[in-house]
C-alpha cells in the first residue's frame, strides 16, 4: 500500500522535474518574445505586405556626411547605407534635399569589397539601364535630380539582412557675405519639405516609378503615411546622420560658428592657421532647421579679391575670380528711390507668417525718407493697393501706411500675377524729372506657395524695366527655389526669414543693403586674352550690393594678366583694376563651371527659349562636366547578378565580421539559472526529506 | 526508505553545489574588481601590463568610469569567457582604450554590465587608459541588435566608444542572440 503511495510521490518528484525544465524552456521562450517586441520599438518602419498580417520592414538609410572646405569651394561626401532589415530582396528609394546650386558628380556603390563607379548618363538612358539590371537580379543604383534642390538615390536589389553603401559627391561655392563665408548642409526631415512646398506631383510621380519600397524623409507628412498604411509606427527617429566638416580657410579665422546646431570644434593635428575640424554634436539634432556654418576672416586678414584657376585637358582652362567692393565709400548720401512693397496675404501665409511678414513691412515703411516715394499692395485672390501709385513718404503717409498694414488679414487663394503686373506697371514707374537718378525697388514678402512659376519668371524678366526686385521669404517653408530665381531675374536678392526672432536683424540688413545699391551696370573685362576667351559667367552681372562680391566663372584658353571692373558705384562711374598673375591653383573650377552653364540654360528656358536646345546643350554639358542635371543621371550597375552572388556573399560577409566589423562577444553568465536551478534542487531534497520522515 | 534518503541527500548536495557555482559568478566579478583596483594603480604608475594575481591570463588595460551611475569598473584585455567573469573587456581587435577609433568593451548583463540598462543617451562615460590620461565620452546611442547580423564597423575617425552587453537583461537563461549596444563619441 504505501508502495503505491511511494510511486505516486516519485511520480511527483519527476513532475517537479519536468516543471523545473518547463520552466526554464518557457524562460527561454519569453526571453525571445521579449526581443520581438524590442524590435519593433527601435523605430523601424513596417510596411504592409498583400498578406494582411505579414509586415515587411522598410530599408534603413544612415546618412554620413564629411565637408571638405578648401578656398571657395566645398565638396561634400555623403554616404548613405541602405540596410534591409528583412528576409526578402528589396529596392530601396531615398529622396533627400541638398543645396540649391550644388553640383552633385560622383556616385560609387559599394557592395562588400566591391566598388562600382556610377557613369553618367542622359536620364531616361540612365533610368532604362537601371530598370534592365533591376529586372535581371543586379544590384544597381541611380542617383536622380527632381529638383535643383531634390534628388532621389534609387539601389535595386538589396539582398536579405545586407546593406549597400552609396557614395555620392558635389560640390558647391562657399557663401561670401557681409564679411563672413558660410556653407549650408540641408538636413534630411525638415519641415521645409512639407507638401506645401514640395510639387505634390513630382513626389506622387517618384511613387508610382518606382514599385518598390519607398523611403522618402517625408515621414512626417500625415498624407505619406495614409499612403504607406505604416502600422504600429512609433514616434519615428531621425534618420542616423552624423556631419563633419574640414575648413582649410586659407586666412586666419576670426570667429567661426554654427547656427542652429551644437557642434564641436577642435585643431587637427596638421592645422595651420585656418584650420579647423567640426563635428555636429550628434545628441542636438535640430531637424527643423539646415546646418549652417560660419566664419570669419580675423580683422585685416580679410580677402579683397581672390583669383584661382584650374588647368584642365585639352589646354582649356577654368577661372574663378572674386571682388569684394569697398566697403567705406557707401558714405555717400544714398540716391532717391521708388519702393513698391507686395505682401502676400494669402490663406497659406495665415498664423505667425502673417505676423512675421507685417512686422517686417512696418519695418520697411519706418525706413523710408521724405526724398522716397513708396506704395504698398497686398494680393491673394486679387490685387488691391494703398495708393493709386507711387506717393512721396510724408510723414502723413506713413501714418496712412501704417494703418493700412495693421488691418491686413490673410484669406484666400495665391494669385500672384495680379501683384507682379500692379507692381511693374509701367504707369507705377517715376515720371517727375530726374527719375533717372532715382533707384526703382520691388519688395516682394510671401511663402512663395505658386504653380506657375515659370509664367511668373518670364513675366519678371520681360517687364523688369531697370527696377530691382527683392524678395523675402517667410515662414518656416517658403518655396525658395522660386524666390531665389524670381529675385535673380529680378536682379535682386532672396532674404530667406525662417524664425520671428530674425524679422528685425534680417529686415535691417536687407534694408540697409538695398538703400546702398553699390554697384550697378556691372561690366567685366579681362586683359592679355583678348579674343580667346571663351566663356564668362554669369553673362549679365547682377547689382552688387552692401558687403557682396562679384563672383565670376570663366573657362579660358590662357591666364589673363588683369580684370577690369566697370560699373555705377552709387550712381556714378566706377572702375577698378586687379593683375591676376599668381593665381593659385584650385580643385573643382571646371565643375563649377559646369554647373553654372547648367543653370544659365535652365534659366533661357525660364524665360522661353526652345526646350529642345536646352535639353540638348544641357545634355552636352552634364556629360562633359560628368554632372547631374534635370536631363542628366548617375548610374552604377554591378555586372554579376545579385541572386548568384549569394554564396560569394556569405563568405564576404564572413570575411567582413573579421576585417572591418568587431565580433560581439558572449556576454552573459548562467549565473542566475544555476543559483534558480540550485535553489529548486535544494527546496525539492527539503520535500523529499520530510516526506521521508512522515511515512517513517 | 533508503532510495528516497539518497536521493534527498544527492538533491541537497547538488542544489547547494548548483547554487555555489550561481552564487561565485556574483561573488568573483565583485570581489576580482577590488583585486583589480590595485593592479590597476600599479598598471598606471610603472606604465607595464601588471597582472592582479599570478595565475591571472589578464590584465587591465583601462578603467571606464559612469559618473551618473556612481559607477567605475577595471577593463581586462580581451573579451572572452575568462575575463569577463572578473571584469568588462576590451575586444582586441578594436581600438585600444583612448586611441583613435572605434575601442569595444564588453562586459556581462548580470553583473558588471547590468548598469547599462540605466544609462540614457546624453550620459557621459569617462575612459582611463594605461598612461592615466582620461577621455571623455557622450552617449550618443543605444540600440539593441542581432550579433549575427550586428555589423560594427571598426574603423572612425574619432573616439567611438561600443559598450557591449547581452539583451534582454532580465532573460534567465543565456546564450541569446541578441545584444545592447551603447555608442559613446568623445567630447573635445
Amino acid at each position: 500500500m504505501s508502495r503505491k503511495v511511494i510511486k505516486a510521490k516519485s511520480g511527483l518528484v519527476w513532475q517537479s522535474a519536468w516543471l523545473v525544465v518547463g520552466l526554464m524552456i518557457s524562460a527561454m521562450g519569453w526571453g525571445v518574445e521579449i526581443t520581438k517586441i524590442n524590435e519593433v520599438r527601435q523605430g523601424e518602419l513596417l510596411l504592409k505586405t498583400e498578406n494582411p498580417n505579414e509586415y515587411q520592414l522598410a530599408p534603413i538609410v544612415s546618412t554620413d556626411a564629411v565637408i571638405e572646405i578648401t578656398g571657395p569651394i566645398a565638396r561634400t561626401r555623403v554616404r548613405q547605407q541602405f540596410t534591409n532589415p528583412g528576409d526578402s530582396w528589396m529596392e530601396g528609394v531615398y529622396a533627400f534635399p541638398l543645396p540649391e546650386n550644388a553640383a552633385v558628380d560622383h556616385m560609387r556603390m559599394v557592395v562588400g569589397e566591391r566598388i562600382i563607379e556610377g557613369m553618367i548618363k542622359e536620364r531616361q538612358q540612365a533610368k532604362k539601364i537601371y530598370q534592365q539590371a533591376k529586372s535581371e537580379g543586379r544590384r544597381a543604383s541611380l542617383v536622380e535630380q527632381i529638383r535643383p534642390d531634390l534628388f532621389t538615390t534609387s539601389v535595386a536589389n538589396i539582398g536579405p539582412n545586407s546593406t549597400i553603401t552609396i557614395e555620392l559627391e558635389y560640390q558647391e561655392l562657399l557663401s561670401w557675405q557681409d564679411g563672413q563665408f558660410s556653407v549650408r548642409y540641408p538636413m534630411a526631415i525638415t519641415p521645409r519639405y512639407l507638401p506645401a512646398t514640395v510639387d505634390d506631383s513630382e513626389i506622387r510621380e517618384l511613387f508610382e516609378l518606382n514599385d518598390g519600397w519607398t523611403v522618402v524623409p517625408l515621414a512626417n507628412t500625415g498624407k505619406e503615411k495614409s499612403k504607406r498604411e505604416s502600422q504600429q509606427e512609433t514616434p519615428r527617429k531621425n534618420p542616423p546622420i552624423s556631419l563633419t566638416v574640414h575648413l582649410d580657410a586659407g586666412f586666419p579665422l576670426e570667429e567661426i560658428f554654427s547656427r542652429y546646431h551644437k557642434v564641436s570644434t577642435d585643431i587637427p593635428l596638421d592645422g595651420g592657421e585656418g584650420k579647423r575640424r567640426i563635428r555636429l554634436d550628434a545628441s542636438s539634432h535640430a531637424s527643423d532647421h539646415d546646418f549652417v556654418l560660419y566664419w570669419k576672416p580675423k580683422a585685416g586678414s580679410a580677402p579683397r579679391a581672390a583669383f584661382f584657376t584650374e588647368k584642365g585637358d585639352g589646354g582649356d582652362q577654368h577661372g574663378l575670380l572674386m571682388v569684394m567692393p569697398p566697403q567705406q565709400e557707401a558714405l555717400v548720401l544714398p540716391p532717391a528711390r521708388e519702393l513698391i512693397y507686395v505682401i502676400d496675404t494669402s490663406g497659406s501665409m495665415d498664423g505667425p507668417s502673417m505676423a512675421q511678414a507685417k512686422e517686417a513691412l512696418r519695418k520697411a515703411v519706418s525706413r523710408l525718407t521724405p526724398r522716397d516715394s513708396f506704395n504698398i499692395i497686398e494680393f491673394n485672390n486679387s490685387a488691391s493697393s494703398l495708393f493709386d501709385g507711387p506717393e512721396r513718404a510724408t510723414p502723413d503717409r506713413l501714418l496712412i501706411a501704417d494703418h493700412y498694414i495693421s488691418r491686413i488679414e490673410s484669406d484666400g487663394g495665391t494669385e500672384m500675377m495680379g501683384a507682379l503686373r500692379m507692381a511693374l506697371a509701367p504707369k507705377y514707374g517715376w515720371t517727375e524729372r530726374g527719375s533717372e537718378e532715382r533707384l526703382r525697388q520691388v519688395v516682394f514678402i510671401t511663402d512663395g506657395a505658386v504653380g506657375n512659376e515659370v509664367e511668373l519668371f518670364r513675366y519678371i524678366h520681360e517687364n523688369l524695366n531697370g527696377r530691382r526686385l527683392f524678395t523675402v521669404g517667410i515662414g518656416s517653408a517658403p518655396n525658395s527655389y522660386f524666390m531665389r530665381k524670381s529675385a535673380q531675374f529680378g536682379r535682386g536678392t532672396f532674404t530667406y526669414i525662417g524664425d520671428s526672432d530674425e524679422v528685425a536683424e534680417k529686415m535691417d540688413l536687407l534694408f540697409t543693403k538695398m538703400e546702398q545699391a553699390v554697384l550697378t551696370d556691372l561690366v567685366v573685362e579681362l586683359e592679355g586674352v583678348e579674343g580667346e576667351i571663351v566663356k564668362m559667367l554669369p553673362e549679365e552681372a547682377p547689382d552688387l550690393y552692401r558687403g557682396e562680391p562679384v563672383v565670376i566663372s570663366m573657362k579660358m584658353r590662357q591666364t589673363p594678366t588683369r580684370a577690369v571692373l566697370r560699373g555705377r558705384f552709387n550712381a556714378k562711374p566706377w572702375s577698378s583694376e586687379i593683375a591676376l598673375k599668381g593665381g593659385r591653383e584650385q580643385a573643382g573650377l571646371g565643375t563649377l563651371f559646369g554647373r553654372r552653364m547648367i543653370e544659365s540654360w535652365m534659366d533661357r528656358k525660364a524665360v522661353g527659349a526652345d526646350e529642345d536646345d536646352v535639353r540638348n546643350a544641357i545634355i552636352q554639358l552634364g556629360l562633359q562636366y560628368h554632372l547631374v542635371s534635370k536631363y542628366t543621371s548617375l548610374v552604377a550597375v554591378d555586372v554579376t547578378p545579385a541572386e548568384r552572388l549569394q554564396e560569394i556573399d556569405k563568405r564576404e560577409m564572413k570575411m567582413n565580421h573579421r576585417l572591418a566589423s568587431l565580433k560581439l562577444a558572449k556576454t552573459a553568465t548562467d549565473s542566475e539559472i544555476r543559483m534558480i536551478g540550485g535553489a529548486l534542487m535544494l527546496m525539492l531534497s527539503m520535500l523529499l526529506y520530510r516526506r521521508r520522515r512522515v511515512t517513517a | 526508505m533508503r532510495g528516497r534518503t539518497i536521493a534527498a541527500v544527492v538533491l541537497l548536495v547538488a542544489g547547494a553545489l548548483l547554487f555555489w557555482s550561481g552564487a561565485w559568478i556574483q561573488i568573483k566579478a565583485v570581489v576580482a574588481q577590488g583585486m583589480l583596483e590595485f593592479a590597476w594603480g600599479q598598471t598606471v604608475i610603472s606604465g607595464k601590463p601588471v597582472k592582479p594575481w599570478p595565475w591571472a591570463d589578464h590584465w587591465p588595460v583601462a578603467r571606464i568610469g559612469f559618473p551618473e551611475q556612481g559607477e567605475d569598473f577595471v577593463v581586462l584585455y580581451g573579451d572572452n569567457g575568462s575575463s569577463l567573469a572578473f571584469a568588462p573587456g576590451w575586444n582586441i581587435r578594436s581600438a585600444r582604450p583612448g586611441d583613435e577609433g572605434v575601442t569595444m568593451i564588453s562586459g556581462h548583463r548580470d553583473t558588471h554590465f547590468r548598469l547599462l540598462e540605466g544609462v540614457t543617451v546624453g550620459e557621459q562615460i569617462t575612459l582611463e587608459n594605461s598612461r592615466g590620461r582620461v577621455h571623455n565620452y557622450k552617449i550618443t546611442n543605444i540600440n539593441t541588435v542581432d550579433y549575427r547580423m550586428a555589423n560594427i564597423p571598426s574603423n572612425s575617425m574619432f573616439r567611438r566608444l561600443v559598450l557591449v552587453t547581452c539583451y534582454p537583461f532580465d532573460a534567465v537563461v543565456a546564450g541569446g542572440p541578441m545584444r545592447y549596444v551603447v555608442t559613446a563619441e568623445q567630447v573635445i
